[in-house]
């Protein structure tokens, strides 16, 4: 050793333990954001496997209710930790009568249960008690989620509304969080796509649950922590937030085209004939603000799985108001002039009916068929009239109408899954199940199968059922996607109720291809990509179909 | 607490009556081991609880052979789980406590000089004075009080053979359970109580100094 390094050796052998020490344990405070996300999760823990609980024994969400104040006022890990026993006791604290087991077996395997071992906020007790109720006891069957008799995704109709006030208190507030965040954790089967740690939402937004003075402030704040999940089906709907966006609906449809919004479609007939307001417009500012500053405004409380179906929702969300009038900023061959038009009242407004047949054969024997139209009872003339083509062209640029399933039988040659499903394993929350959906096609075999390519298009409205249809189509041999990438929403839905009369949903269902391929978030991934351009728009083609077109005539692979 | 009192009173007058009346009244103590019998095999190493019971006794001759006995005991029940779980011993310790009321047959099956041994049998029912849980873990104990979820009342069937040598008693007793534990009995599967008791007692002959009296 060389003389006079030992201070030098000292100070770095403390600094090496302290690190070890570091990554040994969790870090955790215990200000009053961990104490009330520490008490979020155990009352989660417990409402999903504790069996008395889970059989509504007691009002679960009002024992919560009673402990915030508590949790929030505790000074010591004894104060709060006897927060969390009075907790367990409420739920019921003899295990010995209810099961097989006193002692747990294992710790909790799951690394989303990995918060037991915080010593700073869970006392040893409480973890050991919880470590038996997740060892031991399941949430089925339990009051508050079942899986829906028709796919298996939670059904939350057990859910209290407390819809009386639009702006709970604030303990009513947390419970709203609470109770959103532990049906994410436990039951939401693409919590691994959402892109961040989910405990870390949990923290962020306990803070903005309190702060929420104003009904707005608290039906934004739950929007945002729904938009969190980046999930297209995670609509958020409240009375307030439909006045917020407003009732009024734009009287035309703008998508993101070219990084700009602009008019694909009008509604109005006197602004067409009229000329004011012409399909492929770039629309600069809506009332006077600069578009990208209402996207940037607008775009956290809005869900989406990916950015194509982000801006659609947007492009559908920033014209609304709430009332009739408009005033837009159109660019148009290098002019930028104000242009007034008058929204349509939402209860007012429908989806113009279509005016073009469900099929067609178009020039070179092509077929084609607009799948948003198409319907279950057409299919069968549908696929007789089109059966000596060279190729079928598929539309799912909308939303089909259930008729994948009679498709099948004239485009498999063989019976097949085309799709496999997870879904809440609801006696181990936190866990899912997959399996391979069904076999769809005629069987044992269908000789006089369709034999011409089939080509699908699909882009950003595509979603949901329409990129289950998708994949349905995808499962026919040689079949090609031309188009952009879809909304990444597919699986059935789950709704979910929330104190201040607040409606949200997520994909309740996972939804793979057969060889486990993800869907959520990424959709239908076109092998083709075409995008419309605004002179494209301008010009009245459709640069997509016009693309499949070119492909089945051999111009491109 | 009133309903105890209310069963306790009950159950010494219904002694004292029968006592002097009739033959003995005493004062007994001793051990008692307990233990629960679960309905579905438990997965956990459960061990009895040895604990001290005390109380009184009556008894009175109807025929030669038999007689009849009425016995009001404290008695502590329950039974302790041991385990291991995140490298710790785990230590939980069931904690109930009952005054109990025993109506007994006594059988007599033996007896030479003045040692005599007597079959028992018969009916207990128990009144729930404390219920609580102590969990040891990671050198921590935690207690709960768990008497929301045991049922006030508990009762069953008595058996058992009690020695006798002059005033002196020494009984070896099973006493079985036949009501569920669980206050909510939606719940699990049922829970029992289930002990075994060895007790000396000491009786004073009431009646013996009454009919003294009278001769």
């Amino acid at each position: 050793m060389r003389k006079g390094s030992w201070p030098k050796r000292v100070v770095t052998g403390a600094a090496l333990i302290a690190l070890c020490r570091l990554a040994a344990f969790p870090m955790s405070n215990f200000d009053e954001t961990s104490r009330l996300a520490a008490l979020g999760k155990v009352w989660g823990v417990l409402k999903y496997h504790h069996p008395r609980v889970a059989a509504g024994k007691m009002d679960w969400d009002e024992t919560l209710v009673a402990e915030i104040p508590k949790a929030k006022s505790a000074q010591t890990r004894e104060e709060f930790g006897s927060v969390l026993d009075s907790l367990v006791r409420a739920a019921g604290n003899a295990a010995f009568l209810y099961g097989p087991r006193v002692v747990p077996k294992k710790g909790p395997e799951e690394p989303l249960f990995s918060w037991i071992n915080d010593r700073d906020l869970i006392p040893p007790n409480i973890a050991l008690k919880l470590a038996l109720f997740l060892d031991t006891f399941a949430a089925w069957p339990n009051v508050y989620i079942a899986p829906a008799s028709n796919a298996g995704n939670p059904d939350l109709s057990g859910e209290q509304p407390y819809a009386d006030s639009s702006l709970p208190s604030e303990e009513y507030r947390l419970l709203s969080l609470f109770r959103y965040w532990n049906i994410i954790q436990y039951f939401y089967p693409s919590k691994h796509l959402i892109g961040r740690d989910w405990e870390e939402v949990l923290e962020e937004f306990i803070p903005k649950m309190i702060a929420a003075s104003t009904s707005l402030d608290y039906h934004l704040a739950v929007s945002e922590l729904t938009a969190a999940i980046h999930d297209s089906h995670a609509y958020c709907v409240s009375t307030t937030l439909s006045s917020y966006w407003g009732y009024y609906l734009p009287p035309f449809e703008a998508a993101y085209v070219e990084g700009r919004s602009v008019v694909t479609r009008i509604y109005s007939p006197y602004l067409v004939e009229a000329g004011w307001l012409r399909v492929g417009d770039v629309i600069a500012k809506a009332d006077g603000i600069a578009i990208d500053s209402l996207l940037q405004n607008q775009g956290r409380y809005l869900s989406a799985s990916n950015e194509a179906a982000w801006h659609r929702r947007l492009d559908l969300n920033v014209f609304r108001g709430s009332g009739e009038k408009l005033v837009l900023t159109i660019r148009r061959n290098g002019v930028e002039f104000d242009l007034p038009v008058t929204r349509i009242y939402a209860r007012t407004w429908s989806e113009p009916a279509a005016t073009t047949p469900p099929y067609a054969i178009l020039e070179g024997n092509v077929g084609y068929i607009d799948m948003g139209v198409l319907k279950t009872a057409d299919v069968n003339d549908c696929m007789a009239a089109l059966a000596g083509t060279r190729a079928i062209i598929f539309d799912v640029r909308n939303y089909p109408l259930g008729t994948l399933y009679n498709l099948t039988d004239f485009l498999y040659p063989e019976p097949r899954p085309f799709y496999a499903y997870s879904y809440p394993d609801f006696s181990a929350p936190g866990r899912f199940l997959r399996q391979n959906g069904p076999s769809y096609g005629r069987s044992p075999n269908n000789p006089s199968y369709y034999r011409g390519k089939v080509v699908i298009l699909a882009n950003e409205t595509t979603i949901s059922h329409a990129e289950f249809t998708c994949m349905s189509l995808q499962a026919v041999p040689g079949a090609i996607v031309i188009g952009s990438q879809t909304q990444g929403a597919d699986g059935n839905v789950s709704v979910l109720k929330l104190p201040g009369g607040i409606e949200t949903c997520f994909t309740g269902l996972g939804i793979y291809y057969p060889d486990g391929r993800e869907t959520q978030r990424i959709g239908i991934l076109p092998d083709i990509e075409v995008r419309p351009t605004i002179q494209g728009l301008i010009d009245g083609r459709d640069e997509v179909l016009e693309r499949a077109l070119e492909h089945i005539r051999g111009g491109e692979k | 607490m009133k309903r105890h009192c209310g069963t306790a009173v009950l159950l010494i007058a219904a002694i004292a009556a029968c006592a002097f009346g009739q033959t003995e009244v005493g004062l007994k103590m001793g051990l008692n081991a307990s233990r629960f019998a679960f309905a579905a095999s438990p997965e956990d190493s459960w061990s009895s609880r040895w604990t001290s019971c005390f109380g009184g006794f009556a008894s009175f001759a109807t025929r030669k052979r038999l007689s009849s006995q009425i016995e009001v005991c404290y008695v502590r029940k329950g039974a302790t789980a041991t385990g291991a779980y995140a490298g710790s011993e785990v230590i939980i310790r069931e904690r109930l406590a009952y005054i109990e009321g025993l109506a007994l047959m006594n059988l007599r099956i033996w007896s030479r000089n003045r040692i005599s041994v007597d079959a028992q049998a018969g009916i207990f029912g128990a009144s729930r004075v404390g219920a609580k849980t102590l969990t040891t873990f990671q050198g921590e104990t935690a207690e709960e009080d768990i008497r929301s979820e045991i049922r006030s009342l508990d009762g069953g069937i008595a058996a058992g053979l009690e020695g006798r040598w002059r005033a002196w008693r020494l009984d070896v007793r099973a006493t079985i359970g036949l009501a569920d534990l669980r206050a909510d009995r939606g719940i699990g599967s049922s829970v029992k109580n289930r002990s075994f008791s060895l007790t000396i007692g000491y009786g004073f002959r009431l009646v013996k100094f009454a009919s003294g009296a009278a001769h």
